[in-house]
């Protein structure tokens, strides 16, 4: 570094700083404020002002041999009259400015262009800024000029022509700025553009319908939604569709869809007429659903009681004639049975008669054989008699039984 | 405007700085409503800090445009027990007074705010203040009163904090 540089630089820098002031009215695009700049490596501490923390500006030395920006001890100073480090006592005359050298090393630093967000890629020595951004920047906001034209332009697009005229896009005859062609271009239905799969040409407009039918175009299996995670050009889609198990299993899981709605949508009127007979059980959920109004509900109740009323009716009436069944068969039995035995007592009844008949009969007879025997004494001993004598005398009796017999029968006639 | 510029240029360098540097891993700061001049800071206090180790405690700090020639305002947001931090969570702490404000009386000008104090000079001050309560100026009175007169009663309070702000930390 020679000698005079540093001073030419200093001189410079001052140059800068006057101009900037003297022009403060006009919001030119190269005001600048230093303290925004980035440093391209992180600075010395040593350089750095202990007020605002970055490299110094214009750095001014106390009587108690601190170093300040300048505009940061002036602020400090309006505040307290006294170092801000260790706070000796200090008036505007004990400012004096750093060693030279410590300036120059701190113009030194190479900072970023302030537009390097807007796409500058300058780096330029800090004492340099300035007059990069108000000489040379290409990416600085200028008016135009061009025919008395007032709108702003970035530098590196200023030409001999104005960019601010409206000129007609050849491909769809739109009016564009011109400064805005290049833009334009970039979506311009007009203008016929290589479709990325295919690589044929397509006008813009009409490319969005052809890339829904390229052949190259990448697309998903069809039976994506069912998970084959294939994504093959259109061309070669039939290919792997006619081999891809998942196409092969899509209607199973169609008809498993549709079932499962099916069942779902089944369900849903189950559990609706589930609510419809059992209201109490779902009252609080019905309350939270918002769905159902009040009505409906009180009628369901009602509902409700006339249909278990009628169950009950139904059950009693059934259990009713099934009794009624019962208690007709336990009657035929029983008068079935009562019937027999009284059939039964008949004839035992009839057959006792006819013995007694028999008897009375026989002793009919014997009275009439016998009129002169005396009948009162001893009754069991005269029968017994007669039936002796009835068996002694069997085979002389039959001409006299042939006669009882028939006297008997009158004497049934008469009597029975 | 050029102030505010300058302050809100020095506070987003020194929040990067904060965030950024290894050593203050136990402090962690970020913005509240995208406001560069209001920070919400979290302690995260180490088992080597007297009563209040393993606390997380959440704060505020509120920076004026002037700063860094006037000092920033400390608030706990957590609840905390200690004698230089007044109940509603406010810090008390000389670094943080300006020097020509002599409300105190008894603070030495030597320990008042100057404008190379930096947030991190000031969160490792008020960490330095929790283990070592100065009770010349008590912002709580009732537990500069505890911690002098009954230690153990003022643990207590303390761990109870402790606990609470590990308990509610990422609320
Ligand atoms: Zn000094
Ligand atoms: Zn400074
Ligand atoms: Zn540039
Ligand atoms: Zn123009
Ligand atoms: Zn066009
Ligand atoms: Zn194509
Ligand atoms: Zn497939």
């Amino acid at each position: 570094m020679s000698s005079s540089a540093p001073a030419s630089r200093r001189n410079s820098a001052i140059s800068n700083k006057s101009t900037s002031t003297t022009t403060p009215d006009k919001p030119t695009p190269t005001h600048l404020d230093l303290r925004t700049l980035r440093y391209v490596s992180p600075p010395d501490d040593n350089l750095c002002c202990p007020i605002c923390h970055s490299p110094f500006l214009d750095p001014i030395q106390t009587r108690c041999r601190h170093t300040f920006c300048s505009d940061c001890i002036a602020e400090a100073l309006k505040n307290s009259e006294t170092c801000p480090i260790d706070r000796k006592p200090i008036t505007d005359e004990g400012l004096s400015p750093a060693p030279i050298l410590i300036a120059n090393m701190v113009n030194d630093l190479v900072v970023y262009c302030p537009n390097a967000e807007n796409g500058c890629t300058e780096t330029v020595p800090r004492h340099l800024v300035e007059g990069h951004v108000r000489e040379t920047c290409g990416w600085v906001q200028v008016e135009c000029g061009v025919g008395g034209c007032k709108e702003m332009v970035r530098r590196n697009e200023t030409s001999m022509e104005c960019l601010h005229r409206l000129v007609k896009c050849e491909f769809c005859l739109e009016e564009v700025r011109r400064m805005d062609l290049d833009i334009h271009y970039d979506t311009c239905a007009g203008i016929s553009t290589d479709c990325p799969h295919c690589l044929t040409d397509y006008k813009r407009s009409d490319w969005k319908s052809h890339v829904q039918s390229c052949p190259e175009a990448s697309i998903p299996c069809s039976s994506s939604v069912y998970g084959c995670p294939t994504i093959l050009p259109r061309r070669e889609m039939a290919r792997h569709e006619s081999t891809c198990s998942f196409v092969h299993l899509t209607p199973v899981f169609r008809r498993h869809e549709s079932q499962i709605s099916e069942l779902a949508l089944e369900n849903r009127m189950l559990r609706r007429r589930l609510d419809l007979l059992y209201p109490r059980a779902t009252q609080p959920e019905s309350n939270t659903n918002s769905e159902e109004p009040q009505g409906p509900s009180v009628l369901d109740e009602q509902t409700y009681h006339i249909l278990s009323e009628q169950e009950h009716l139904r059950t009693d009436l059934d259990r009713l004639s099934e009794s009624m069944v019962a208690l007709e068969m336990k009657h035929t039995m029983h008068f079935i049975n009562e019937n027999m035995r009284v059939k039964e007592e008949m004839v035992a009844m009839r057959t006792a008669i006819n013995g007694v008949r028999m008897q009375m009969h026989w002793l009919l007879n014997m009275r009439a054989q016998a009129p002169f025997q005396p009948m009162m004494p001893m009754m069991g001993m005269g029968v017994m008699q007669q039936q002796a004598q009835v068996v002694a005398q069997g085979g002389t009796t039959t001409q006299g039984g042939e006669t009882v017999q028939r006297r008997h029968s009158e004497h049934q006639n008469v009597k029975l | 405007m050029a102030a505010t510029t300058g302050s809100a240029t020095l506070l987003s360098k020194q929040l990067k700085n904060l965030q950024e540097d290894r050593s203050l891993s136990n402090i962690s700061a970020g913005l509240i409503n995208d406001n560069i001049y209001e920070w919400e800071v979290m302690l995260m206090i180490g088992d080597d800090c007297k009563f209040y180790g393993g606390g997380f405690f959440k704060a505020k700090l509120t920076f004026p445009t002037e700063y860094p020639l006037a000092p920033p305002k400390m608030k706990f947001i957590t609840p905390i027990w200690h004698p230089n931090i007044y109940t509603d969570g406010n810090v008390c702490i000389s670094i943080l007074h300006p020097p020509e404000e002599d409300k105190y009386g008894y603070e030495r000008v030597e320990e008042r705010w100057l404008p190379i104090h930096t947030p991190t000079s000031i969160l490792l001050s008020v960490m330095s203040m929790l283990s070592s309560p100065n009770d010349e100026s008590p912002a709580n009175v009732e537990a500069a009163r505890q911690w002098r007169d009954d230690p153990a009663a003022f643990k207590r309070q303390v761990r109870k904090c402790v606990r609470d702000s590990a308990e509610n930390c990422w609320d």
